[in-house]
């Protein structure tokens, strides 16, 4: 549904993004990730045509498909209470009919006669992501979207997302909360100093390594801290690149192996790997 | 068109419920009017009754307030906002908006025209055709477009504190210089000399003269143009150089 092309884009003389080149599908639910002053905010503008890039273009296939935005740290029209917020919003979208629904699934109802910017800011996002979920869009952008949420909150956020998934509705979430995002996308996008590093699938990248974990008797520890084991409450844990070649391994030393579990990489250890060194495509 | 109207709905009800433009733009000049009109009594400037004279006076001085100091802020403070980036996915455009924002503007100096001319006439009954109110208020109102110019200027201020200040003299340069607090007959020679050359003077004086059965001279008109120019010229120059 969306194909960026080169895109390019500087600050005065200084490259902010270099060259990115990427597609998103129609239902398909991105992690935009990267260190702090990468460009994934830059690069979320260029795509909601808040700034103009240098160079490349982006082509969509649907025509002004409908695209909501979830900022991450939003900030109310000031001197309207909350539902002349949301009934302004929803008017625009003709959907102004709507606006108690939207406010009693905002948990907002008792309010709405409060002034909108004195909301919290995890208020809002609920507020903002109500909006945009009625909004029917096409895609969906959200910079760190469970932010400032409580837990209650969070959980009601990711019940209504994954429904927002099963509709079908593009999805493009840069979160540090990888935990939540793991759930939630379907591929990573890592950008470094502006540049693209990896666009890898979520799946592809559990199956980069294995993390092979197990208890045995202490007559092993010294060996297998030796061998780049950790140790954790009894629990010897490593991360591989081939599970099977290190079993042989650990049988070869005649290592006893209790509640063994071979598990697929987590994309926190993934990511934690990316911002400890440079990584290639 | 159905953006900008419910555009112009919606900023409606956050200036209604602004106390600066309740304050600054409507009660000011209306206890400034009582206090004047009190000492002036039986004045006579120009051919015209004081208290007719100083109910010009006090609308242009308002809607100069409301323009450029109401305006210009509140512009600068939305700029800020990330509501701003937020407003423009949904179907309203940048352009829309700044329309909208215009026409409410407008809407509002159209209040503070009625709310003078309608408290003022009933309570000091003022014996005037009805032409002649048309004439002045859609004067008063046309040329207030200059002022959100200057408005929309000062709003390009890369701080707030900066904007607020040069607001602050702008206005009470334009209010004083300009005649609209006292006559400029009452200053010396040399502050008559500037102050007739500013638009605030150029603004009153085009009222006071229909006020005086005479014409809005053709100059007048011309230099207040001129401004317009020179400020919308500046501030989209101004506005497209930070975009960049």
């Amino acid at each position: 549904m969306l194909m960026l092309n080169h895109i390019s884009k500087s600050f005065h003389g200084q490259s902010v993004l270099s060259d990115i080149t990427f597609q998103m599908s129609e239902g398909e639910s991105i992690l935009l990730l990267g260190t702090n002053g990468a460009g994934k905010s830059t690069l979320i503008k260029i795509i909601l045509r808040m700034l103009q890039q240098d160079a490349g273009g982006i082509q969509w296939t649907t025509n002004n498909p409908r695209i909501s935005y979830l900022p991450q740290s939003p900030s109310m029209i000031g001197n309207l209470t909350v539902r002349q917020f949301a009934s302004y919003v929803l008017s625009l979208h003709g959907r102004r009919f709507q606006v108690d629904t939207v406010l009693k699934d905002a948990g907002l109802d008792d309010k709405r006669k409060m002034l909108a910017e004195n909301l919290s800011a995890g208020q809002m996002k609920r507020l903002l992501f109500q909006l945009a979920v009625v909004t029917k869009p096409k895609l969906l952008f959200m910079d760190e979207p469970t932010a400032g949420m409580d837990l209650e909150a969070k959980r009601l956020f990711h019940k209504q997302l994954a429904a927002v998934r099963a509709d079908g509705v593009s999805i493009l979430i840069t979160t540090h909360i990888l935990s939540e995002a793991e759930e939630v996308a379907d591929r990573l996008l890592y950008l470094e100093d502006g540049v693209l590093t990896v666009d890898r699938s979520i799946d592809e990248i559990r199956q980069l390594r294995q993390s092979v974990c197990f208890r045995t008797d202490e007559k092993h520890q010294e060996l297998l801290l030796s061998m780049g084991y950790s140790l954790h409450e009894g629990l010897f844990r490593k991360l591989t690149d081939d599970a099977d070649q290190e079993l042989q391994l650990l049988i070869q030393k005649s290592i006893q192996l209790k509640q063994l579990e071979i598990k697929g990489d987590t994309l926190e250890n993934y990511v934690e790997g990316l911002s400890r060194k440079g990584v290639g495509l | 068109m159905k953006s900008i109207i419910l555009t112009v709905g919606m900023e409606l009800q956050r200036m209604i419920k602004d106390r600066y433009f309740l304050f600054f733009s409507l009660l000011t000049p209306f206890i400034f009017y009582c206090l004047f009109t009190y000492i002036n009594k039986g004045v006579v400037i120009s051919g015209i009754d004081f208290d007719y004279f100083f109910l010009i006076s006090m609308t242009c001085y308002s809607l100069v307030v409301n323009s450029v100091q109401g305006f210009g802020m509140q512009m600068m403070y939305d700029r800020r906002q990330t509501w701003m980036d937020y407003l423009f996915i949904h179907p309203v455009t940048s352009s829309q908006y700044f329309v909208a924002r215009m026409l409410t503007q407008l809407l509002l100096n159209s209040i503070i025209v009625s709310v003078f001319f309608l408290v003022i006439n009933t309570w000091k009954q003022f014996d005037r055709p009805i032409g002649e109110w048309i004439m002045t208020s859609v004067w008063l109102l046309v040329v207030s477009s200059l002022f959100l110019t200057i408005g929309i200027l000062i709003a390009q201020s890369k701080k707030i504190q900066t904007a607020s200040v040069t607001a602050n003299i702008v206005v009470l340069g334009l209010a004083i210089l300009g005649g609209l607090w006292m006559p400029l007959g009452t200053f010396p020679e040399w502050v008559q000399m500037i102050g007739e050359w500013l638009p605030s003077y150029l603004y009153a004086r085009g009222a006071w003269n229909i006020a005086a059965g005479e014409g809005i001279e053709i100059s007048n008109i011309i230099i207040l143009v001129c401004y317009f120019l020179l400020c919308f010229i500046g501030a989209m120059t101004l506005q497209y150089r930070h975009r960049s």
